[in-house]
């Protein structure tokens, strides 16, 4: 990538060191109007920017001082395996509440097999409200939404194994 | 390298979990740590392969959480379950859980669990195989009349043991017949309490002793020791410094002894690593079986390091269903080693644990030296758990060189930011009675009422 244009070819280039890669989970890049955002995490949480591709300037702005390329927030290294969102990875606003799993076992959506799900995004809860079961050991667990509000974002996926205080749900609280 | 278990799940924690999830990737098999909120950022939990967060700190709610255990097996889909030891490693319900449920447990079956676990019961197959047991009575002992009569005939002082204690719990001694039948209510009314079992039973109590151990590996059919640990060096029951072989057996005694364990553990065909615990009696020179314990010990490096076989892959491969290819006559006990066990406490404050942070560690080296440790510099020492750091284990051509190198390493390692029992150890071994190879088990009691 020279000091002042960004080609498509260079984004290219970028794209494919970033997918061979082993040790690169996420890559943030800020250029000269340019943002690029690239992550393998199935659950991100990406930067505010548009969800299209990026488009490029139809011409770089030619001027004869060389501008720095600015990388916000470096690669970040993380180890290969695939860990579910920690619980400090989610920023809980004040209005929120985080639902984790109050124990190890398997999350289900749903009451039964093939039924509809508990809860889906963006609707309406009660503090009663059952949101998901953990199974522990055949045992199945009722977790209520314990604030009243609406669901923002469910973390996990049905029949998921879930760690002792993995994140479930997000809920907006009213 | 396994043909039925192709993950394992590490049911503990500290330099144990850090020691299965070694003997697994030396086996090519996937690792996964078990761990509690407060043992996120440990050693072991980093250099497996995956990790499960099982519950909150308290070790009732975590690693003693049975339902949680198998709940995470189940859940992230693994074949075999190893308890480490302490914690779910002797809970013959444990392992029936994870039969029932699909999951290989890396130790004994329930049933053998439970029967050595029983003292009585363990008591009476020692019987049976032929090896030596203390004096004393043969079952439990409900009453005074009947305790009276087996005192007579076993002498005093005799020792009342609960028989659901263990680990140096539930035990006391009687100098003479005016107060037996006190203390044989006490000791019986405490029982029910912290037991929920009353039964006794009653023993010649031994004042010189020592305290000797045979490790042996077995598949279900075939049998092998791998020698004697030599763990007399004890402070309140609890283990200092163990080392093998024993500085106070004859090769014949020590081939008598061995040969004990044997026949005890292929009379209920054992199949795991197990110990088989001996008490050795100073003063007549004979030994005689206590317990056995059905799991992989803190101790297993010491005799790991004098005949090279590698205990946590030999019970993996065991539980895997492979038959032991290692004969008897392979095994070589070849020159010695020494474990101390590091504790986070402070010696010249009685033994007062010392969580806290290690703001910079060096571990020792060079040839010969085995660190057992989950340490790290900036490792948080939580307080939920026991205060063992780690373990250092040396191995010199003879005793003498091991006392040597021991000295050496533990004053070249550092463990900054809390207070460790390194420097009481060093002064423990370079005593005149440990050198001498010539002490039992009152002797660290001993050492420490000198120095005030």
């Amino acid at each position: 990538m020279n000091d002042l244009n960004i080609t498509l070819n260079d984004l290219k280039q970028l794209t494919k060191w970033v997918k061979e890669s082993n040790d690169i989970r996420e890559l943030s890049l800020s250029y000269n109007g340019l943002e690029l955002f690239i992550s393998r995490n199935e659950n991100t949480h990406r930067p505010a920017v548009s969800e299209t591709p990026v488009a490029l300037p139809a011409a770089a702005p030619k001027t004869n001082t060389s501008k720095k390329v600015e990388v916000k927030e470096a690669v970040s290294v993380v180890p290969t395996e695939t860990k579910a969102s920690s619980e400090k990875d989610i920023s809980v606003g004040e209005n929120e509440h985080l639902i984790t799993a109050p124990m190890v076992g398997t999350f289900y959506k749903s009451p039964k097999p093939g039924a509809p799900a508990f809860v889906e995004v963006g609707q309406e809860v009660t503090s009663k409200t059952i949101v998901c079961i953990i199974e522990v050991m055949k045992l199945m667990n009722n977790l209520e939404a314990k604030v009243n509000g609406r669901v923002k974002e469910i973390y996990v996926e049905d029949q998921q194994p879930v760690e002792f205080g993995q994140p479930i749900m997000l809920i907006e609280k009213e | 390298m396994l043909n039925k278990i192709k993950s394992v799940m590490i049911a503990n924690r500290g330099e144990i979990s850090l020691r299965i999830v070694r003997a697994c990737k030396e086996l090519g098999v996937k690792s996964v740590a078990v761990y509690s909120e407060a043992d996120k950022d440990t050693l072991a939990v980093k250099l497996a392969d995956e990790s499960v967060c099982i519950g909150p700190a308290s070790a009732q709610a975590s690693y003693q959480n049975q339902d949680a255990i198998i709940s995470a097996a189940l859940a992230f889909g693994v074949d075999a379950i190893h308890p480490g030891y302490g914690f779910l490693s002797e809970k013959a319900d444990f392992a029936r859980k994870c039969e029932e449920n699909g999951i290989i447990f890396i130790g004994p079956s329930a049933e053998i669990i439970g029967k050595m676990g029983d003292k009585i019961e363990a008591r009476k197959i020692a019987d049976s195989a032929s090896v030596p047991t203390i004096p004393g009575s043969d079952g439990v002992v409900k009453e005074f009349n009947k305790a009276l009569e087996i005192a007579e005939n076993v002498g005093f002082p005799l020792l009342i043991k609960a028989s659901a204690g263990g680990g140096g719990r539930g035990m006391r001694v009687v100098k003479s017949g005016d107060t037996l039948e006190q203390d044989l209510n006490e000791i019986m009314s405490e029982a029910e309490v912290a037991f929920g079992d009353s039964s006794v039973y009653i023993e010649k109590y031994l004042t010189d002793i020592r305290h000797i151990e045979v490790q042996v590996l077995a598949d279900g059919k075939k049998c092998i020791h791998l020698g004697e640990r030599d763990c007399t060096a004890q402070r309140r029951n609890q283990k200092l410094v163990e080392e093998g072989p024993s500085p106070a057996l004859s090769d014949e005694q020590r081939n008598e002894l061995c040969q004990s364990a044997v026949r005890l553990a292929e009379k209920v065909s054992y199949k795991s690593a197990g110990t088989v615990e001996y008490v050795f009696d100073n003063i007549e020179r004979k030994f005689y079986f206590i317990e056995m314990n059905t799991r992989v010990q803190v101790e297993h490096p010491v005799s790991e390091m004098i005949t090279g076989i590698d205990i946590i892959k030999e019970q993996i491969k065991i539980a895997d269903d492979q038959s032991l290819e290692i004969e008897q006559k392979d095994i070589v006990l070849n020159g010695h080693a020494i474990e101390c066990r590091l504790n986070a406490e402070d010696p010249e404050n009685g033994f007062m644990p010392c969580p806290g942070t290690i703001t910079y560690y060096r571990p020792p080296g060079g040839f010969g030296i085995r660190m057992d440790s989950h340490l790290e510099s900036g490792y948080k020492i939580p307080p939920y758990y026991d205060s063992m750091i780690g373990k250092l284990i040396c191995w010199g051509y003879d005793r003498n060189e091991a006392i040597i190198r021991m000295t050496r390493a533990l004053s070249e390692m550092k463990v900054q930011g809390v207070k460790t029992t390194a420097k009481f150890h060093s002064k423990l071994i370079n005593s005149e009675q440990f050198k001498s190879g010539d002490f039992n088990t009152v002797f660290v009691a001993s050492l420490l009422e000198k120095k005030r």
